[in-house]
């Protein structure tokens, strides 16, 4: 097999994969979807008294977190390995900050029961859901930063980085939209 | 500087850029919510704006429609 036929292979493959890949975070997608919608209708134009600034704190969190991954896929695509172990070190520690934020505390002082009412049930629903997929984000990344300091990665073959800072903002952006809805949007009911 | 480093920090400054209009409209929802104002349309709008961000320059999803091509 030649050199030329390889590399044709692995980008062949590299194409499947991105195509399985947003076809899984699609199907994710109307799962959440699902559970926005839900929201919409069961809270209508009201929504819980959740402590305002605690929810922008843990968004930035999120929204930094996918800065520095960005950061680190781009340092990995141009050789900079030193500085890819950096970029998802930050990210992962700001996705546990994340979890720390929504689990320890938001969940602790939120003014209601997970099965007391609908207020519960949607908001325990939405950020338990979000939460699942923060975790597993960071586990996937913890995989791929301790193959990355093995040095199993390279600037023309790193599809396994690429689909973790996918994942990983995939999650962001869900939380973009969970974010308005459970802490912005309607009146104080 | 080679050709390489001069592309990363043109993605480093491109990721910059991002991150702070997704602060800017972040915060700028935040200050709605807070001031008494429930304008669903402009929450909407604004996720759908931030959404867009990331889906482009974070995610690359135009390397979706791009044909096989490979790293970087």
């Amino acid at each position: 097999m030649t050199s030329n036929t390889v590399s044709e292979s692995y980008a062949h493959r590299l194409a499947t994969n991105r195509l399985g890949l947003w076809l899984f975070l699609l199907s994710d997608a109307f799962m959440f979807g699902g559970l926005f919608i839900t929201r919409v209708y069961l809270w209508g134009d009201t929504r819980p008294e959740l402590n305002q600034t605690l929810g922008l704190i843990v968004t930035s969190m999120l929204l930094i977190s996918s800065f520095f991954m960005n950061r680190a896929e781009t340092a990995m695509a141009h050789g900079d390995r030193k500085g890819f172990l950096r970029g998802t070190l930050v990210t992962i520690v700001l996705g546990i900050a994340f979890l720390a934020g929504v689990i320890g505390v938001e969940w602790q002082i939120a003014p209601f029961g997970v099965s007391e009412d609908a207020y519960g049930a949607v908001f325990f629903m939405m950020t338990g859901m979000h939460a699942f997929h923060v975790l597993t984000g960071v586990i996937f990344l913890l995989i791929v930063w301790n193959n990355a300091r093995r040095g199993r990665y390279s600037v023309e073959k790193h599809w396994a980085v690429e689909a973790a800072a996918v994942y990983w903002h995939f999650v962001d952006v869900v939380w973009i939209f969970f974010y308005p809805a459970l802490y912005l949007i309607g009146k104080v009911g | 500087m080679n050709e390489m480093e001069k592309q990363k920090q043109e993605k480093y400054k491109i990721g910059l850029i991002v991150l702070g209009l997704l602060a800017l409209f972040t915060v700028g929802e935040f200050v709605i919510s807070v001031t008494g104002n429930n304008w669903v349309a402009v929450f909407v709008v604004i996720a759908l704006i931030k959404a867009f961000l990331v889906l482009r320059e974070y995610m690359h999803i135009g390397r979706l429609f791009g044909g096989p091509e490979e790293h970087p």
